[in-house]
């Protein structure tokens, strides 16, 4: 029935390669002169990167079920090394040092728990508690490990795309607001194991112009160099706010206040549409393979860019507190980069059109 | 079968459903992000791109040199040198505690906590927070060789006005102060803003404008720690012009000298042009208080002085004249016919005006004294009868004349007119008539009449320089950094309707006064001097102000002097001493 029309899907393809492609290039744009470590250093990851991506996209579909557990196994193993022997970086402990690049596994646990709750979950025609609870460990062992890093950030994320995966799977809503409402009233309890930074995002989010110096600056700091890029922006190279240092990691956490500065309002449009693209490609594959590995892989894979998209841009335009969670294709960074050009490879490998 | 597949069905409806869900609250949350951008970049867009220009583009401001003072010969009368200060940064410091504690040992005097408290408070973590301000240079050198230990620490060198001769000159120069609200609504207009220190009194008030010179400002494109990066713009900074002033600084510290704790005024001009070799005003104070920013305590102590050190008495004192306003009376006489020089008059010691007697200061009285003898030894009597004969409002008008009740014009602030008082005057302030007591009494310059000692000065002048009224000034010239002139005083003069034979007897008479009269104590041997003394009783005090208004030398006057003793200790006539001996040590250097 099916024909192979196709051997990828270019409507993910395509805005990947873009974004990708965009963000290296304004990498180079708000580098300061003389100083391209960043931009090569993005551009040698952006290689591999892409590589992988093709590579996991010719492997057969099977193949990624199978190694659900063993890649979930190796990251745990990973993220145990980190607190062991990982090297701290703005006093975290987030990174493994393999010689060339530091490795963050922290990125690659979104993907595995991805792999491993897609897994568990589908295929199953109730899902009952023990899944249930079955589920909630993987999550939780990668919440915790990566809590303690710490990087709230991402072990928030983890533990929403462990929510939504159940709540694709098809748990009762009965179940699923039990749940909710079980986490909600353990929020509190949460709260004083954060780390004082921490406390101190959340309670500047409430009152944020009282402290223009401490997170409170970050924050005004981004929405000024997003709002003062206006309709057009300031022009290629013209993001004088971002290189002045203004911006706290302007390639990273916060790379959209400076594509806001540099593109303006056009640019941030683009940026949103490429998003929505992948997206909504990816729902629409999760929609017509059902409730299947591959159909909740992809689902949970492209709500993955969503969410850390939304965190990242909502951030720098001060809808949300600040956190640490990078722009996926876009921001700076080796671990970030590959982990999602490597997700993509996965989603176009499930997409492949059969013969 | 059917059952089962039904529920499959409804279980894939159920997903179907919950996957649009998921894309609706994505596709939601993508338009939530469009909004927030666009009302930042659209709505909002130009503010946030005036304050991202606001916060990177900063103006620096170059501080100028304010211009310097100098005297006639060039000798330093008021320049700049630098004040430093202890800052830090705080967005630079790591451990403020030991930083502080370290600070501390070097100034014991420091309270730490008070620090403490500024460094948190700072509005910008970017900007110095000064910790400690006048530090000696000692410690800045101290500070700057063990700067790792420091590192978070900035000196800062701030440009403080200096006077090299103290109180010397205080209350002549003036001193600087921040520019309050109502002076910056009068400055505004030439560069001066808020926070700039200005003249307040004196020449660096009157003179302000040439000595401020202009600010200079660079635009800077600074990051995020304050670092300048780039120069936008700039414009340089112009110091002030130097000021010459007529002032003869080795004049000045010799009239100072004789003075001594003495409260009072001693000027000495060049009867000629009218130019001020020396302005004493005592007591005064030392400028540099000011400058050093003045504590509350010293303040106190010079603002409620008694001897009031911040006025300049020389031109903004008054006083009544005394005896030397006879030189007024005789002119009026004389240029009005009034009497012959020869005329004489008989001094028993006392005049009777109506019901009233009036003394002379000589008990005993002068006996028959014609006009120059009565100025020589300056007979009380002998001048009611005279000046009743010429009648209030010929000494008056004379008065005005010789440039009483007026101010002279000399380029300082707020100058006092003295004041001369008429019938109608009288009238009008105390309901009551002018007696010829009143006449009597003005002829001796007492009752209502007062005058300064800078106006004082002009009507000596007048009699030594053959009849001109002379402007006394104080600068001499302006010139701008580049030595080109600006200003150059050119002398002002008026003649004034006296003849010659009239200058030529008060000549004679004045002479006299210190050959023979009762200004014999200014007789030296060096130079010949001729004046006219005064005392002056005053209300509520048993020691009278001591005049002595004189010239030198006699036949070709080259300098004048005015001499007021407040309230004299001495129960001789100090004032023709003091002059004596300043102008015999003057004359005798040349």
């Amino acid at each position: 029935m099916r024909i192979l029309k196709k051997e990828f899907d270019i409507y993910i393809i395509v805005p990947t390669i873009c974004l990708c492609l965009w963000g290296l290039f304004h990498l180079y744009t708000i580098s300061l002169e003389d100083s391209y470590y960043y931009f090569e250093r993005q551009a040698i990851w952006l290689c591999f990167g892409i590589f992988f991506l093709f590579l996991f996209s010719f492997f057969p579909k099977e193949v990624w079920s199978r190694l659900s557990y063993l890649v979930y196994t190796a990251t745990v193993f990973f993220l145990v090394l980190v607190i062991v022997k990982g090297s701290a970086i703005y006093g975290a402990k987030r990174w493994l040092d393999i010689g060339f690049f530091n490795f963050q596994p922290s990125e690659l646990a979104k993907l595995s728990l991805i792999l491993a709750l897609s897994k568990i979950l589908s295929g199953k025609e109730r899902i009952g508690w023990k899944n249930i609870l079955l589920s909630f460990i993987l999550a939780s062992l990668f919440f915790f490990l990566i809590a303690v890093q710490p990087d709230l950030g991402t072990a928030l994320i983890v533990f929403s795309l462990w929510l939504i995966l159940l709540f694709l799977s098809g748990i009762s809503l009965k179940s699923f607001f039990v749940l909710i409402g079980t986490i909600l009233a353990s929020l509190p309890i949460f709260y004083l194991f954060l780390r004082p930074y921490q406390k101190l995002r959340i309670l500047t989010y409430l009152n944020l112009h009282k402290d223009p110096l401490g997170a409170g600056w970050s924050s005004l700091q981004s929405k000024i160099a997003i709002g003062s890029g206006r309709i057009f922006g300031k022009g290629i190279g013209g993001a004088a706010h971002t290189k002045l240092k203004y911006l706290p990691q302007p390639l990273t956490d916060f790379i959209f206040s400076s594509i806001g500065e540099e593109w303006g309002f056009i640019g941030v449009s683009l940026l949103i549409v490429a998003y929505v693209m992948i997206i909504l490609r990816g729902l629409s594959f999760a929609l017509r393979e059902g409730k299947s590995f591959s159909g909740l892989f992809a689902a949970g894979f492209v709500t993955l860019i969503a969410v850390q998209a939304f965190i990242n841009m909502g951030m720098a335009s001060g809808i949300i507190p600040v956190t640490g969670v990078p722009l996926p294709f876009v921001s700076y960074g080796g671990s970030s980069l590959l982990v999602f050009l490597s997700g993509t490879g996965i989603l176009l490998s499930l997409s492949r059109e059969e013969l | 079968m059917p059952l089962n597949y039904r529920i499959i069905e409804r279980r894939n409806l159920n997903y179907e459903r919950r996957l649009k869900f998921i894309g609706g609250v994505l596709f939601l949350a993508f338009l939530l992000i469009l909004i927030k951008t666009g009302w930042l970049q659209i709505i909002q867009g130009e503010r946030f791109f005036y304050l991202s220009q606001a916060s990177r583009l900063r103006l620096v401001p170059l501080p100028n040199p304010r211009g310097l003072i100098l005297d006639r010969k060039g000798e330093v009368l008021a320049d700049n040198t630098a004040s430093f200060s202890v800052a830090v940064v705080p967005e630079n410091i790591s451990d403020p505690d030991r930083l502080l504690s370290r600070l501390k040992e070097v100034f014991p005097s420091m309270d730490v906590e008070v620090c403490k408290e500024k460094i948190k408070r700072a509005q910008n973590p970017f900007r110095p927070v000064i910790l400690r301000e006048k530090v000696e240079l000692s410690k800045v050198i101290y500070l700057l060789e063990r700067e790792e230990d420091f590192s978070s620490a900035v000196i800062l060198a701030q440009p403080v006005r200096n006077y090299p001769q103290g109180d010397l000159l205080g209350n002549l120069l003036g001193y600087l102060g921040e520019v309050n609200k109502k002076e910056l609504r009068a400055l505004s207009g030439l560069g001066v803003e808020a926070g700039d220190l200005v003249g307040k009194t004196g020449i660096e008030r009157m003179y302000n404008s040439y000595l401020q010179g202009e600010k200079g400002g660079r635009q800077v494109e600074v990051d995020v720690y304050g670092r300048a990066l780039k120069i936008i713009s700039q414009r340089d900074p112009q110091p002030g012009d130097t000021l010459y002033l007529t002032i003869d600084l080795e004049m000045q510290k010799i009239a100072r000298e004789e003075m001594g704790k003495r409260k009072g005024v001693v000027l000495i001009a060049n009867p000629q042009t009218g130019q001020i070799l020396t302005l004493v005003s005592l007591p005064s104070f030392d400028p540099n208080l000011f400058s050093r920013g003045i504590s509350e305590k010293e303040w106190n102590e010079i603002s409620s002085h008694p001897g009031n050190p911040l006025e300049n008495r020389a031109i903004r004192g008054e006083y009544p004249p005394g005896s030397t306003f006879k030189i007024v009376v005789a002119t009026a006489a004389l240029e009005e016919k009034k009497i012959f020089p020869e005329s004489t008059y008989y001094c028993p010691g006392y005049y009777k005006v109506g019901n009233r007697v009036f003394k002379c200061w000589k008990e005993g009285g002068h006996g028959k004294v014609d006009l120059e003898a009565a100025l020589v030894h300056s007979c009380d009597v002998y001048f009611y009868q005279l000046g009743l004969k010429v009648g209030t409002e010929d000494i008056i008008r004379y008065a005005r004349l010789f440039g009483l009740g007026k101010p002279t014009g000399v380029d300082f602030p707020m100058e006092k007119r003295g004041f001369l008082p008429t019938p109608s005057w009288k009238k009008k302030t105390y309901k009551e008539s002018w007696y010829p007591g009143d006449t009597a009494n003005l002829s001796i310059g007492q009752g209502y009449i007062l005058v300064t000692p800078v106006q004082m000065l002009t009507l000596v002048n007048a009699v030594a320089n053959g009849g001109y009224l002379v402007k006394p000034y104080l600068v001499e010239r302006i010139v701008d950094v580049r030595g080109n002139l600006v200003y150059q005083k050119t002398p002002e003069r008026e003649k004034i309707p006296v003849s010659s034979s009239t200058l030529n007897f008060l000549c004679r008479a004045l002479k006299g006064v210190v050959e023979k009269g009762t200004g014999w104590r200014a007789k030296n041997k060096v130079v010949n001097i001729a004046g006219k003394t005064g005392t002056v009783e005053i209300e509520g005090s048993e020691n009278p102000h001591n005049w002595f208004i004189g010239y030198a030398p006699t036949d070709n006057p080259t300098l004048s002097i005015i001499v007021l003793v407040e309230n004299r200790e001495e129960e001789i006539s100090i004032a023709p001493q003091i002059a004596g001996k300043i102008f015999s040590r003057i004359f005798s250097r040349a």
